[in-house]
This record gives C-alpha cells, sequence and structure tokens, in this order.
C-alpha cells in the first residue's frame, strides 16, 4: 500500500548508481549504440544508394533479399554458433557488429 | 542503366554483414530443425519431421497450439486497439489542441523513450490482484474513478465530467431533471453539437482517413510483426502463467531454449514467419 513518507531519501540514487555499476554500465550501453548506429547507418546507407541508383533486376533481388530480414526470425541458437565460430562471442565488438546487422534490414528500406 | 559510379561493392558490408548474422544462422536453422540436439551441436540425432509433429499434436503435454492462438489474439486486439486509439489521439494532437500542442505532442511520445520492460515492471505492481494500486482503489468506496461507480452513487459518466452523468446525479439529488442550471447548459451544448459534430465525422470518413490509408497500412504491418514476435511483455507481466495459460509463441520459445530442446524451439519460431 503507498503510503506518504516523512522525507524523502535522494541518497537511494548514490546507492543504486554505485551498487549497479551504473557508470560503467551506461558507458558500455554509449558506446553499443553509437558503434552500431555508425557501422550500421554507413553500410546500410551505402547499400541504399547502390541499389535504388542501379536499378537493374539484380539489385531488386538484393533489394527484396535485404528487406526480407524485417520480417525473418532471428534463431538465436544458431547464431550464437555462429559467433563462436566468428570468435566474437563475448566480445563488444562482436555485440556491436551484431546489433548494427540487426538494424541493417530496416536501415535499407 | 548501369552506371560505373554506383559501384556494387558498395552494397557488399551491408550484404556481408547481413549474411552472417541473419541468413546464416537462419539456413543453419533448417538443419536444426529436423535433428535432436542433447548439447549445442555436440550429440546430434536425426529425428525427421518429429519436431513438427510433436508441435502440431495435441496430446503432447504441451499445448502449442494454444500458445498460436494467444498470440494471435494478441495480435488481433493490439493492432485494433493501437490504430484506434492512437489515430484518435493523433487528429486531437493536430486539430483538437490549440494550446501548448507541442508540449502534448512531446508528452505522447514519451513513452517510446522508455524500455518496454520497465513500464511492464510498474504495471506488474500496478495490477497486482492482492496489493496493486489498481484493485486497492476499487477497493475504497468512493474513492476514484471505480470506487464512484462501485459505491452506486452516480455512474462513471459523472466521474468523467460527463453531461449525462451529471443530469443522473442531478436527478438523483432533487428528483427533478430539468433544474434551471441543467436545462441551460443542455440547450446551449445542442445547439452546438447536431451542427460540428456529423461535418467532423465525414470530414474524418472522406477526407482524413483516405489519405491516411497508407500510413495505416504501414503502421499495421509493423503492429502485426510486433504482436507476433511479443516476448518482453508476456514474460515479464505473466512469465506465461498462470499454467501455461498466456503463453504465447515466443515465451514458449524462450522455454524450450532454457530446457535445452533447441530443435523444438527452432521449430516454433519457423511458426511466425
Amino acid at each position: 500500500v503507498l503510503r506518504c513518507q516523512r522525507s524523502l531519501h535522494w541518497e537511494n540514487f548514490a546507492t543504486v548508481i554505485e551498487k549497479g555499476k551504473l557508470v560503467t554500465a551506461f558507458g558500455n550501453s554509449v558506446l553499443y549504440a553509437v558503434g552500431a548506429t555508425l557501422i550500421g547507418t554507413t553500410v546500410a546507407a551505402l547499400a541504399a544508394y547502390v541499389l535504388s541508383r542501379n536499378r537493374t533486376r539484380f539489385n531488386r533481388a538484393v533489394y527484396f533479399f535485404i528487406i526480407m530480414g524485417i520480417a525473418m526470425p532471428t534463431n538465436f541458437v544458431t547464431l550464437m554458433k555462429v559467433m563462436q565460430i566468428t570468435h566474437l562471442i563475448n566480445t563488444q565488438f562482436g555485440i556491436i557488429l551484431l546489433y548494427a546487422a540487426m538494424s541493417i534490414p530496416s536501415a535499407s528500406s | 542503366m548501369k552506371s560505373k559510379a554506383y559501384p556494387f561493392y558498395f552494397a557488399s558490408g551491408a550484404l556481408a554483414l547481413y549474411l552472417l548474422f541473419f541468413v546464416l544462422p537462419s539456413v543453419m536453422g533448417f538443419y536444426l530443425r529436423v535433428h535432436r540436439l542433447e548439447q549445442l551441436f555436440v550429440e546430434v540425432n536425426f529425428v525427421g519431421l518429429d519436431n513438427f509433429r510433436l508441435i502440431f499434436s495435441s496430446g503432447s503435454g504441451q499445448n502449442y497450439l494454444r500458445f498460436v492462438r494467444n498470440t494471435v489474439v494478441f495480435t488481433i486486439a493490439t493492432i485494433l486497439l493501437k490504430t484506434v486509439i492512437a489515430l484518435g489521439l493523433a487528429v486531437l494532437l493536430t486539430n483538437g489542441i490549440r494550446r501548448l500542442a507541442y508540449f502534448h505532442r512531446v508528452v505522447m511520445y514519451l513513452p517510446a523513450v522508455l524500455p518496454m520492460l520497465v513500464v511492464s515492471l510498474v504495471f506488474k505492481s500496478i495490477l497486482n490482484p492482492a496489493t496493486g494500486l489498481l484493485n486497492t482503489t476499487c477497493a475504497q468506496p468512493r474513492a476514484g474513478l471505480y470506487g464512484a461507480a462501485l459505491a452506486g452513487r452516480c455512474d462513471v459518466g459523472a466521474a468523467l465530467g460527463d453531461r449525462r452523468g451529471h443530469l443522473a446525479r442531478h436527478r438523483l439529488h432533487h428528483g427533478d431533471p430539468d433544474c434551471g442550471h441543467c436545462r441551460r447548459s443542455r440547450r446551449s451544448t445542442t445547439k452546438r453539437r447536431p451542427s460540428t459534430a456529423p461535418a467532423a465525422l465525414a470530414a474524418f470518413r472522406r477526407i482524413t482517413l483516405p489519405l491516411m490509408m497508407p500510413v495505416l497500412t504501414v503502421t499495421t504491418v509493423l503492429n502485426l510483426l510486433y504482436g507476433l514476435k511479443v516476448f518482453d511483455i508476456v514474460f515479464v507481466l505473466t512469465n506465461g502463467g498462470p499454467g501455461r495459460a498466456t503463453d504465447t509463441v515466443y515465451t514458449a520459445i524462450f522455454d524450450e531454449f532454457s530446457k535445452g530442446r533447441y530443435g523444438v524451439a527452432t521449430t516454433l519460431s519457423t511458426l511466425c514467419f
């Protein structure tokens, strides 16, 4: 049951930031977000540029092949196997690449 | 019309990443579908279509088709509710609200910034049957909207400031629906309403809706994909319970993964595709 408290405990924030190691966590979040966005946008923009300017039959097929990824379910078991083979598992670069790859289908459209 | 200015290797980066992280796992998934794995690619037995048979048979302990039905119900219901409510709010934000329009738009967009997980956690505590905010508020007599409705003093409309409820309350208080106060306000509303409301509705149906059709198609497709892939809300709010009554396809997939039945999980994930 919610009840009005006598005083406000601002030190709770400090406890959470310290105990939850939020500084490191936030730094990692920023690194993944910025890295994945940079790689994903760059790569997708390059692809979209070529595919939209050169409307050959082959390029249209490639376009729809990439667009298909929006609806395609991700298979995480085999994805982890791929990450193991490429030695990208448990690395920061690996997760950045993975997030970038996941944004490619919707970014290219 | 092939041009040298747009070489194909520009697309190679996107294609390489996409092939490696999307297509390759999916192709490997086809292999997984017809096998039974004890450990991840250590001990593999060929079982043919047994995984498919397990999912489509009802007598196999788990009723997988029920999860599919849950998912479909969730998808259709959320598409309808989201589109109707959001469209109404959007019309209001662009036409109805004059003052502080940008402020209202920011407020409307704010939930998109919050992670779904946090929202679900907050709602889990609100909807808790024993200690949640919703039920405790309902239980208090004459407290809040539902309390007022339950207490039978006035209808929900009265709590909302609706005119109908206002009238009913007056009738309750002094048995006369035509007291001066009420008649005055009723006259003023009846004079205004018939001239604007049907016209606005007609304008919405004849002009706004046809022009919105392309946008509505896109949002419906996106909502459909989200609904079929729903996982986080269900996982946090009910975790598929009570029993497995509210499991959706993706929470069932998660469950199979954690039991190590990768083949069944992969087969389930193809159902949505």
